[in-house]
């Protein structure tokens, strides 16, 4: 449990969870800038066609009044109330020059300059033309009351909406006129003028004053201004809920992810209880591979594959148990019997003595029994190494006969080996002891007082050798079996007498590692003769 | 009683052979499924001790062709222990199953419950008026006393008990008391007879002549 942090669900769930967290607050961000900046360019544009009405009023004033306006209107500046926020530090956004204007909706502002024109095309224009259904100023006083904003702007000073000013400054930072504002004015700084060179407009922010300054005939300066606080506070609370919605879509999501993680892990988890299922007695289990993904199927292929080996070699294991404590039975039966019998009453020395060497005769039987038992199993385990040195195949013939020699007397069987001299890389003394098991074979099975013959070939790539003898023989059918484990041929032979039925499976098996093959020629009644093939 | 030991393996033999012989039965033996064809068929053994591994014919094979002709009781020794052989081998006609290695004791003691049931016997003990036969003991009683008595006596009496009420002849006492090897002169058994109404007495065992022997119950 400690480590429930390193599982791999978890895992998922967390880069998951940062890789959303990551999307979801790069879109929700962005989204926020973008809509505040559409919102602000609005505001501007507003203020700028504001801005523009104003001016179009000032172009249709005669000089004459514009000047005598220089000198009357030095109004006292209009009811101050007091500042909601303190003087800024100005950030100032220039209108890019080539980003046209909105337009704004036609409702009453048929009294908008045309959009195109830039400063320098202004010329004198025809009055009627423009402003259709106003009269045109003829005095000061008329005049004045065209120096308004639209009325569509709130203006009502007072309440926390955004109602809009304006201030229009003369060529030399005086106040030609202006509406009700809510703080002091101080004159335009010098960069506006300068901006104002390049671009359409100017935009500036006084703390939560959003003011937008366009150039007017005669170097005047238009300024028209709003309180944005209020709209400030919406894309605040706006900020706050699109937070609240990106959380919620962030849980969503990592519920979704939870969900698609648990579905992604379930496979392997199920393998997992399939694996821990399999034990000793139970090894035919297999994974379920039927509804999984493609990667997983194949992972649970490969563990089948490997289940069905590891169970095949269990069952070959349990045979060779099954089939050594038999062999043994046999040989420990005739002991127990006979050590039995010995005790059952008092007998003579000679007595015990015969006994006891009936007794030895099983033991060693047993001995050897075991011996060849352990010799496979050395053979059989995976790792096995063969211990390769250079040997000379004739003699080492040549001294296995030497062992067997007295066999052979024993049945008046003759051995006779001959051929070419090979010398090759091989496991002296595996390879010795197949050739013994070869050799005894054909003592055993041969006709007694007959001959077995030993040949040797050198054949380039394979060394080859034959025992050949003129016994019994074996018939077909037992053929294809005699390299199986205590497979004999005869099963009720003497099992008292001769061996076990291994020495062939081992020499197979010792053969195989050499790269070899060993093959067998008989038929009953007929003799054999057995083919060693060594490559070199 | 007379017993056939068929085992191919010649140390095992020899010691079980040897061990009945040294209890009092006669025994014969086999080493290959023909020979002891021959034998069980001609004869009218006790029990047969049967190998399930046999040269020439395997057990199973001789056991059916035994059935034929005769309801020996027939006990399997075998090295292979699995259920299915067990079952195969009692439905064939074994009377018992022993597996290897087993104990020299526990094959006594299996032979003489067989020798028991074949004679209709349900213990090992029986009563014959003042006698009293302990067939696990290997003792006799008469009139409360024990009785020694020599080892052929002894099965000469045992057969005659275990038939106690029947007849039986002397060609049957031949066959049960003496093995193939034995070379004894045919008025042996009546030797043995008057030894045993010597020993027990005279009432006991009543001669018919033309027929055999009786001991009655």
């Amino acid at each position: 449990m400690g480590s429930w942090y390193r599982s791999l669900r978890w895992r998922i769930q967390a880069w998951h969870a940062f890789i959303l967290l990551l999307v979801v607050g790069l879109f929700g961000g962005m989204l926020q800038w973008e809509m505040t900046r559409a919102h602000w360019d609005s505001v501007d544009e507003e203020l700028v066609s504001a801005a523009r009405v104003l001016e179009g009023a000032l172009r249709l004033a005669p000089i004459s009044i514009l000047d005598s306006l220089s000198q009357d209107i030095a109004m006292p500046p209009g009811p101050r109330l007091p500042a909601w926020k303190k003087e800024p530090a100005n950030n100032t956004m220039r209108g890019p020059s080539s980003r046209p204007i909105r337009p704004m909706r036609p409702e009453r502002n048929a009294s908008i300059v045309p959009r195109s024109e830039s400063l320098s095309e202004r010329s004198a224009i025809d009055w009627g033309a423009i402003t259709p259904g106003v009269s045109i100023p003829t005095s000061k006083e008329d005049w004045e009351k065209l120096l308004v904003l639209p009325d569509s702007l709130p203006q009502q000073l007072g309440r926390r909406e955004s109602f809009t000013y304006f201030v229009i400054w003369r060529d030399d930072n005086t106040v030609l006129k202006q509406s009700a504002i809510p703080t002091m004015v101080s004159p335009p700084r010098d960069f506006v003028r300068q901006d104002l060179l390049r671009h359409r407009y100017v935009t500036t922010q006084r703390g939560e004053y959003r003011e937008v300054f366009i150039r007017g005939p005669h170097n005047t300066l238009v300024c028209v201004g709003r309180s944005v606080v209020a709209e400030g506070d919406r894309i605040h609370s706006r900020l706050w809920g699109l937070l609240g919605i990106g959380i919620v879509t962030l849980a969503l999501g990592l519920a979704g992810g939870w969900w698609l993680s648990r579905r992604a892990v379930e496979p392997i988890e199920t393998m997992g209880k399939t694996a821990s299922l399999i034990s000793g007695a139970n090894l035919s289990q297999r994974m379920d591979i039927a509804n999984v993904d493609t990667e997983l199927s194949q992972l649970g292929g490969v563990l089948n594959g490997m289940l069905q080996r590891i169970e095949q070699a269990f069952e070959q294991q349990q045979q060779f148990t099954a089939d050594a404590s038999h062999e043994l039975r046999t040989p420990i039966s005739s002991f127990l019997a006979n050590t039995e019998l010995a005790l059952s009453r008092p007998r003579t020395v000679e007595e015990y003595q015969k006994h006891l060497s009936i007794n030895l005769q099983s033991a060693q039987r047993m001995k050897r029994l075991v011996e060849s038992l352990l010799a496979i199993a050395r053979i059989d385990a995976p790792d096995h190494q063969l211990d390769k040195k250079t040997v000379d195949i004739m003699s080492l013939i040549q001294s296995v006969i030497a062992s067997a020699e007295h066999k052979a007397v024993n049945r008046s069987i003759t051995i006779e080996c001959t051929g070419d001299s090979v010398t090759m890389e091989a496991d002296e003394v595996s390879l010795g002891q197949v050739v013994l098991n070869l050799v005894e074979n054909a003592i055993q099975y041969g006709k007694p007082g007959g001959k077995v013959n030993i040949r040797v070939f050198d054949e380039h790539e394979l060394c080859r050798v034959t025992f050949e003898d003129d016994g019994i023989g074996i018939s077909q059918e037992d053929c294809s079996k005699i390299s199986q484990r205590f497979f004999r041929a005869d099963p009720a032979r003497s099992s008292h007498r001769g061996g076990f039925g291994l020495g062939l499976a081992f020499a197979k098996r010792v053969v195989e590692l050499h790269g070899g093959t060993i093959a067998v020629c008989s038929s009953k009644g007929k003799g054999s003769v057995f083919t060693l093939s060594l490559p070199k | 009683m007379r017993i056939l030991v068929v085992d191919d393996e010649e140390t095992l033999r020899c010691s079980i052979a040897q061990s009945l012989r040294e209890t009092g039965y006669a025994v014969d033996e086999a080493n290959n499924g023909i020979d002891a064809e021959i034998k069980a068929l001609a004869l009218d053994y006790d029990v047969v001790l049967l190998d399930w591994m046999l040269p020439g014919m395997s057990g199973i094979e001789l056991l059916k062709k035994l059935r034929i002709k005769r309801s020996t009781p027939v006990l399997i020794l075998t090295a292979r222990d699995s259920i299915q052989d067990r079952v195969v081998g009692l439905d064939h006609g074994a009377d018992d199953y022993l597996v290897k290695p087993f104990s020299l004791s526990e094959l006594h003691a299996r032979i003489r419950a067989l020798i028991r049931r074949s004679a209709g016997h349900a213990s090992n003990h029986i009563v014959a008026g003042p006698l009293t036969l302990d067939l696990g003991a290997k003792k006799v009683q008469f009139s409360g006393k024990d009785v020694v008595l020599t080892a052929r006596e002894y099965s000469l009496l045992e057969l005659l008990a275990i038939y106690k009420g029947k007849v039986v002849t002397r060609t049957l006492i031949y066959d049960h008391i003496f093995d193939e090897d034995d070379d004894s002169l045919s008025n042996i058994v009546d030797v043995h007879i008057s030894h045993l109404r010597k020993k027990l007495s005279h009432d006991l065992i009543e001669t018919r002549r033309g027929q055999g022997y009786i001991l009655h119950g």
